[in-house]
């Protein structure tokens, strides 16, 4: 049997009130914040991850103000080329309106000051700002405003490159598009080919169809169609006539795989250039419709050669639609992406969250029992010390 | 009759040391390190007779002090692990809790900045996000250095407790030197009797030093005992005592323990184990040194990797951008020892190879050597040491200047004090470059479907890099570059001009052209803010396995581990010295049920013996009654 020293008896019983106290202080901290962990210590495994975790959910918060950014500038976008198809759709509406032979001349001047009036709304949308001023069509040049009108057109002073943003590790999606993908580089005519009246033609004839009919054989070089005595014939750059024929209107010239459809009666010596496509911008586009229009039209020699400039100012404008509606598409794609991104963050966020509350936060139902249980330790070392300290031989020599 | 009160008086002296030892007893029930003692009493034999031996009462043989060598050996050796683990812990648990608590740490201010950086690649020409991102990172260089000063204020406190350590020890060896001498005096004189209240005082001396170093002891025949420290260097012999003192170390950056033995100074630093000093110096090496190298490490990658792509863009006056970051700088410490003239100046060469360790580099007359500090390993060196081949190892570039002399030494911390080096560099938020400096058009009238890509940065040095390059095609599959040259075109391959490397992709046909021209401070570009922010997910550290995030969590994680284990090993060490404390106790403590039980004991024998005489006297009254008639 062991022999008790009254000291280590002392001793013994105030280590075990210390040792429950600092248990019922470790577990009281632990409730009070609701974490199991204070600091590295307490499971540096545990540490370690909360920290990884952490990091990931600040990847996933950045990603996710990164997709609500996109979502404004997209959506700042999409509204500007809304507008852009708005105005052409009335540029064009305008333009098969004044090209009616029984309009009068003040009456097209008329419709050509309305066509103006869409062609600045053009412009203004190409320089649509957001709402911290800076240009959206301006490529990365956005500080200054990147279209301005000159006397001999529409400049450009952004440039082709795009701002990215991350919404995932891997994925970037543009907040925008530069302006002279968007406006500055159209096709003209039907995109292949482009046919124009000599300015001396004296004849009525008009263009009424062009295109291209074997793309392979088409080599988008340049031809002159000519007339004489009720004949045609097409010669190339080196005057090398390549086809010839009796002109019959309506009926389509056809060479090198390009199909050209005239109507009304050639003069002798009446010619028509034929070419590839050339690249324009958007609004000299639209300014060479606007000057059209307000061409006089009062022979029958100018009205054909109207009628030819129109055909292929009407073609380019469609060609400017189909442009912009592209891009457009792409926007709304990528304003799809975004939101399915979004939604993708969303659920990864909720999913780190709970992840990071099983490794850091506290077991309540755990913690509340150890700490009852502790407590009774505590109160029975408590009793029992009081107890047995009053137990002493000495209390019996009286 | 004089037999009867011969005895009887022989018991009454027998008796009061008896109760003069049990009172003895009681009145140093609670004083630390008494021995319990006891009375050994023997009979005194009688003269011999012919008819029966009567003894001649009882005399005090030796009053005996109950202790156990080897239990109170174990005692001095269990609190000697207990005080180093104690002290340990505490250093320990504060590092961990500068580096893990809540709102203390790099993670809050390593992940600002990284959201700054984002904020800015989404809004570069913002100058709220330029000021948000210089005041993050002005927060994370001023978290690296609050936490340096705070881990050195650590140390710094460990050695102002080094110090008064030394000092008690030098206390406790002369107390137990005298102690040796007065214990040897009275055992000489003593006629074969302990002198047991000095021997209590010795154990507890014993304790107390043992506390405060790890110690190990021999007795001598004359009582005393003699006390080595380390690896058996005496501090005290006899009753003689030596001294230990602090002094900086050869490379004046930390505190060596010194044992003066008369003239002959003696390093122990790396000898002595356990006590207090035995913890302070443990955790020193294995904590705070470790957490400032690793903390270092991470302040000199991240300033590295900042710099040097903030160097690739450009900022809002039309600039490329200067360091965001002071770059801290290794540091080299000569060796007080060098009798060499060199001076060896370093810097970070690849921040990704760096490591945690100190280096030593040295010359051995012909040959420099770099060896790592602790574990002595020699570490392989490319180069020779001049500043057009500088030596490179771990990351590090050293440049030797002027002429050694063998045996010199030099201490090399790649990142010892990075941590407390780095700031930050630019305090105007226009010089934030967060763009790319060179931007990329397709020239008007290109009739090809071709398009250009941003520009990336391939040598920032180049001087031609904000020159402006024109890419223009000769034919729809060759191009030139600035009108020479004639290139085969492949679509989106690398075209590099003027250290940029750009790509063209798309069908473009004779004779288009995209130029490469410098971009301008208003530029809405974002690229190098992104590639700044993308930083934050590369592997940048540890040969390329650890980011910034995962490096900062590893440091966290260990230190938090030291602290856990000794935190572990001290609740059971606590166990562990308590249960010799309660064998020592059990055999050497008072308990005064005991001593009450003795007291009666001997309070009745006493009365007994009194009574012993009264009879011997009613005898002697009775004989004397009966003469007189």
């Amino acid at each position: 049997m062991m022999r008790i020293a009254s000291s280590a008896f002392y001793q013994t019983a105030v280590n075990t009130i210390d040792n429950n106290q600092n248990t019922l202080a470790k577990l009281q901290t632990q409730m009070s914040s609701s974490l199991r962990m204070q600091t590295a210590a307490d499971d540096p495994a545990a540490a370690g991850q909360v920290l990884g975790i952490d990091k990931s959910m600040s990847d996933v918060s950045q990603w996710q103000s990164n997709a609500t950014a996109l979502n404004n500038s997209l959506g700042l976008e999409d509204n500007a080329l809304s507008a852009v198809t708005t105005a052409l759709g009335q540029i064009q509406t305008l333009a098969l309106q004044a090209n009616n032979a029984t309009l009068g001349a003040s009456d097209r001047q008329a419709i050509a000051q309305q066509m103006q009036q869409q062609y600045n709304v053009l412009l203004q949308q190409a320089n649509t700002q957001d709402s911290n001023g800076r240009y959206l069509f301006a490529g990365t040049n956005d500080g200054s405003a990147p279209f301005t009108q000159t006397a001999s057109g529409v400049s450009y002073g952004g440039n082709s490159n795009l701002r990215t943003l991350s919404v995932g590790p891997t994925s970037e999606i543009a907040a925008g598009d530069p302006g002279d993908a968007v406006f500055m580089q159209m096709r003209s005519g039907d995109g292949a080919i482009s046919v124009g009246a000599a300015s001396g033609n004296t004849g009525t004839a008009s263009l009424t169809a062009a295109q291209v009919t074997d793309p392979t054989r088409w080599d988008s070089a340049a031809y002159t169609l000519s007339f004489s005595g009720g004949q045609y014939q097409v010669t190339d750059s080196s005057n090398t006539v390549i086809s010839s024929g009796a002109y019959t209107a309506g009926t389509a010239i056809q060479f090198r795989g390009a199909s050209v459809t005239l109507s009304g009666t050639p003069a002798d010596g009446d010619s028509f250039s034929v070419g590839g496509s050339s690249t324009q911008d958007l609004f000299s586009g639209v300014q060479n419709l606007i000057n059209l229009v307000k061409s006089p039209q009062t022979t029958a020699a100018q009205r054909a050669q109207t009628q030819t400039a129109m055909y292929g100012a009407l073609q380019s404008l469609s060609g400017a639609q189909a442009q912009i509606l592209s891009v457009q598409s792409g926007v709304g794609a990528r304003e799809q992406s975004v939101t399915a991104t979004t939604t993708q963050l969303q659920a990864r966020a909720t999913q780190l969250k709970s992840v990071l509350s099983s490794v850091q936060d506290l077991d309540f139902a755990a913690a509340t029992a150890e700490f009852s249980k502790t407590q009774l330790t505590l109160q029975a070392a408590e009793q029992s010390y009081v107890t047995i300290q009053g137990m002493s031989l000495f209390n019996y020599l009286k | 009759m004089s037999d009867m009160l011969n005895i009887g008086s022989s018991a009454l002296l027998a008796y009061r040391t008896a109760l003069n030892v049990v009172s003895q007893n009681i009145a140093n029930a609670n004083t630390t390190g008494y021995s319990r003692q006891r009375v050994d009493l023997q009979s005194v034999p009688g003269a011999t007779s012919p008819n029966a031996s009567v003894g001649n009462g009882v005399t005090v043989q030796t009053v005996q002090r109950l202790g156990d060598g080897f239990l109170q050996q174990q005692l001095v050796a269990d609190d000697s692990s207990y005080n180093r683990i104690n002290t340990f812990q505490t250093y320990a648990a504060q590092a961990d809790s500068l580096l893990s608590a809540a709102h203390a740490g790099l993670s809050a201010p390593l992940q600002q900045f990284a959201t700054a950086l984002n904020g800015l690649a989404s809004d570069p020409s913002s100058s709220a996000a330029r000021q948000t991102l210089l005041s993050s990172a002005q927060s994370l260089s001023g978290t690296f250095n609050s936490l340096q000063q705070q881990l050195s204020g650590l140390e710094d406190q460990s050695n102002s407790d080094l110090s008064t350590a030394v000092g008690q020890i030098n206390t406790y060896a002369s107390q137990l030197a005298t102690l040796n001498g007065l214990i040897s005096q009275a055992t000489a004189q003593g006629n074969g009797q302990q002198p047991n209240d000095l021997l209590d005082q010795r154990d507890q001396l014993l304790r107390n030093l043992g506390s405060a170093v790890g110690i190990s002891t021999t007795s001598n025949a004359d009582g005393s005992v003699n006390v080595f420290v380390g690896n058996g260097q005496a501090l005290v012999l006899g009753n003689t005592a030596n001294s230990m003192s602090l002094q900086p170390d050869v490379y004046g950056q930390s505190q060596d323990l010194v044992l003066n033995s008369g003239s002959t100074k003696t390093v122990v630093t790396n000898a002595v184990s356990g006590g207090n000093v035995g913890g302070l110096l443990d955790v020193r090496r294995e904590v705070l040194d470790p957490a400032m190298n690793q903390l270092g490490q991470l302040a000199t990658a991240m300033a590295s990797a900042v710099n040097a792509q903030h160097a690739q863009g450009m900022d809002q006056y039309g600039q490329l951008g200067g360091a965001l970051f002071t770059q801290p700088l290794p540091q080299v410490s000569a060796a007080s020892s060098n009798s060499g003239s060199a001076s060896v100046a370093a810097s970070v060469s690849d921040a990704s190879a760096l490591g945690t360790s100190d280096y030593v580099l040295k010359f051995d007359g012909s040959q420099w050597s770099l060896s790592d500090r602790s574990s002595g390993a020699t570490v392989p060196m490319t180069g020779a040491g001049t500043s057009a081949s500088p030596f490179k190892a771990a990351g590090v570039s050293l440049v030797v200047s002027g002429s050694a002399a063998a045996g010199d030494r030099y201490l090399v911390q790649p990142t010892h004090s990075a941590a407390a080096q780095i700031g930050t560099a630019i305090t105007d938020v226009r010089r934030i470059a967060a763009a790319s400096p060179v931007q990329t058009k397709a020239v008007a009238g290109n009739s090809g479907s071709g398009t250009i890509g941003s520009a990336s940065v391939l040598d920032a040095s180049n001087s031609a890099l904000l020159s402006t390059a024109t890419i223009q095609f000769t034919s729809a599959s060759t191009y030139s570059v600035n009108g020479a040259g004639s290139y085969a075109y492949v679509s989106g391959g690398d075209i590099d001009v003027n250290g940029l490397r750009v790509q063209i992709s798309g069908v473009p046909a004779n004779g288009d052209s995209f130029t490469l021209s410098a971009n301008s401070g208003s530029s809405g570009d974002n690229s190098n803010a992104k590639a700044l922010a993308a930083l934050g997910n590369a592997k940048l550290l540890n040969g390329g396995t650890d980011t910034f995030s995962t490096a900062n969590a590893s440091l966290v994680s260990q230190t938090g581990a030291a602290a856990a284990s000794a935190q572990s090993q001290l609740t059971a060490q606590g166990a562990i010295r308590d249960q010799a404390q309660t064998s020592r106790d059990s055999m050497a403590g008072v308990n005064l049920d005991e001593e009450a039980a003795d007291m009666m004991r001997f309070q009745q024998a006493y009365q007994a013996a009194a009574q012993v005489i009264a009879t011997s006297n009613t005898l002697f009254q009775s004989l004397l009654s009966a003469v007189h008639g």
